[in-house]
């Protein structure tokens, strides 16, 4: 570049401010690109890790699976014995809720503090059924459930999964 | 007046003309980063939805094996002992396109007034498809008789249940044993046998005795032979002291009556209990009856003849109805 040009450039005043404006403007323009794609960032993060989470969950869910060996009522004892096994893919599965039910879906009696145990009767130490592990629940004080009558068992998993069963006294 | 520029020409003054560059360069890489960002979460969401779709295609697959797991069991049989341990055997067949593992047996006991169950886990019965195989295991039952109904059943690894049918023949089996009997008796013709006395209350040779059906005329005898309990209800039957054997000579003159045996215990050793305590026969159980008690008299036109024998057996049910038959069952030749 020619020297006289770029001394004038230096000592020139005309347009100065326009320069310090404009400076100004694109340093804003910037900070605030940069915000929105901080922001944009975090909110597709955020999306990311829900959505994810939703997957996860619904995908543990679908691989969980328990199969009912035998529901046994033992009258005398007014208590339910249901034996179980996982035959899912999926280890820890936990037992959160029991429903027993009438035939016509009738609530009979809700069982929300649940002890699984071997069959042995021992108590299951994880308190989960891992895959092929079996457990039973022995749900008592459960009055009311007359002979030759049909019943329904429903089991809810800390997944959220529900198996459901019918069985006749 | 409008000029009207050649395309050439205008290319040329597009980039000759650097005014409003930035602007086109800072827009382009704005798209570039918002491309950037949307097509990773696109591609994002794209693989968590293919792992959702695996998932469900392995859920699928499972059920689809699940359901295409065919296995049979038939002919189970069921022996129990004294100590409640119920002996199940059964053939297994594998006729559904994939391997079956099963994992435990069910077995149910149920009478009028009672029922139980147990399980017992089986190892080792992996079925190829079409493979058959036998399976004999014992579950602990406690209370259980072999009066008691049993149904059993099952568990294949993938969640199947796989009921246990009943023995088809057990039912003719049955039928074929009683024709050696009538009604809830059969009678074994080769274990009938005679025992002398070699002591007023003591029978000689116990408990094999005298295997035949030449018997000396004008002794004093008894009789042993082994009767199994078929009753079809399969309840146990006790005998009590009434039951008896009676014999009599239909071609000797007058058609004399000959002795009658009552029945008796009789330990080991061939000694005879004086006070008779009922004899309990379970069902399915077979025992060697003894009729020791002596009782009328032999005739002398008796003497070389074929008399015919009758059994008469009196007690109850294990449900305590009454039990009560005859059973025309051997013929004895009392030579002199």
């Amino acid at each position: 570049m020619n020297p006289r040009k770029i001394w004038k450039l230096l000592h020139g005043r005309r347009g100065v401010s326009a320069v310090i404006s404009n400076v100004i403007l694109t340093g804003a323009v910037i900070a605030v690109s940069f915000v929105v794609l901080a922001w944009t960032q975090y909110r597709s993060s955020a999306y990311n890790d829900e959505y994810s989470e939703a997957m996860d969950a619904d995908i543990a869910r679908l691989k969980e699976r328990l199969v009912f060996e035998y529901v046994f009522y033992d009258q005398s004892g007014s208590t339910l014995s249901v034996y179980l096994m996982n035959c899912g893919t999926i280890n820890d599965t936990t037992v959160k809720t029991v429903y027993v039910t009438t035939s016509t879906g009738e609530p009979i009696e809700v069982f929300s503090s649940i002890t699984l145990r071997y069959f042995d009767g021992n108590e299951i130490p994880d308190q989960d059924l891992d895959r092929g592990e079996e457990g039973k629940i022995v749900l008592s004080s459960l009055d009311g459930l007359e002979a030759d009558e049909s019943y329904s068992v429903r089991v809810v998993t800390g997944r959220g999964s529900t198996f459901d069963h019918t069985f006749i006294i | 007046m409008t000029i009207r520029l050649s395309f050439r020409e205008k290319i040329r003054r597009l980039i000759a003309d650097s005014k409003g560059f930035s602007s086109v360069i800072g827009t382009t890489f704005m798209v570039l980063v918002m491309m950037f960002l949307g097509t990773s979460v696109f591609l994002w969401t794209l693989s968590q939805n293919t792992l959702y779709n695996e998932a469900v295609r392995e859920k699928n697959q499972l059920e689809v094996d699940r359901l295409n797991e065919i296995a049979k069991a038939f002919d189970g049989k069921y022996t129990v002992s004294d100590d409640g341990t119920v002996q199940v055997s059964a053939e297994l067949q594998n006729t559904g396109p994939l391997s079956v593992q099963f994992t435990t047996i069910w077995v149910y006991a149920i009478n009028n007034t009672w029922n139980s169950y147990n399980y017992s886990t089986v190892s080792d019965i992996n079925l190829r498809p079409g493979d058959s195989s036998a399976i004999t295991t014992d579950v602990t039952i406690i209370g259980s008789s072999s009066s008691n109904s049993f149904s059993s059943w099952l568990i294949t690894e993938r969640g199947n249940v796989v009921p246990v049918a009943p023995a088809a023949e057990e039912q003719s089996i049955q039928w074929a044993n009683l024709a050696e009997g009538i009604g809830s008796l059969a009678f074994n013709f080769s274990s009938f046998r005679y025992y002398e006395f070699i002591d007023d209350d003591q029978l000689g040779d116990y408990p094999e005795g005298n295997p035949t059906f030449r018997v000396p005329h004008g002794e004093t005898i008894a009789f042993g032979f082994e009767l199994t309990n078929y009753n079809p209800l399969k309840e146990a039957i006790t005998f009590d002291e009434h039951s008896q054997m009676w014999s009599y000579f239909p071609a000797s003159p007058g058609q004399a009556n000959g002795p009658i045996w009552y029945v008796a215990n009789v330990n080991p050793d061939g000694t005879i209990e004086p006070i008779y305590s009922e004899i309990i026969l379970a069902y399915e159980e077979t025992k060697l009856f003894v009729f020791a008690k002596q009782g009328g008299r032999w005739e002398n036109q008796q003497q070389n003849q074929l008399g015919a024998v009758n059994l008469l057996m009196f007690g109850r049910f294990e449900s305590g109805l009454e039990y009560a038959q005859n059973i025309p069952f051997v013929a004895i030749f009392a030579y002199s």
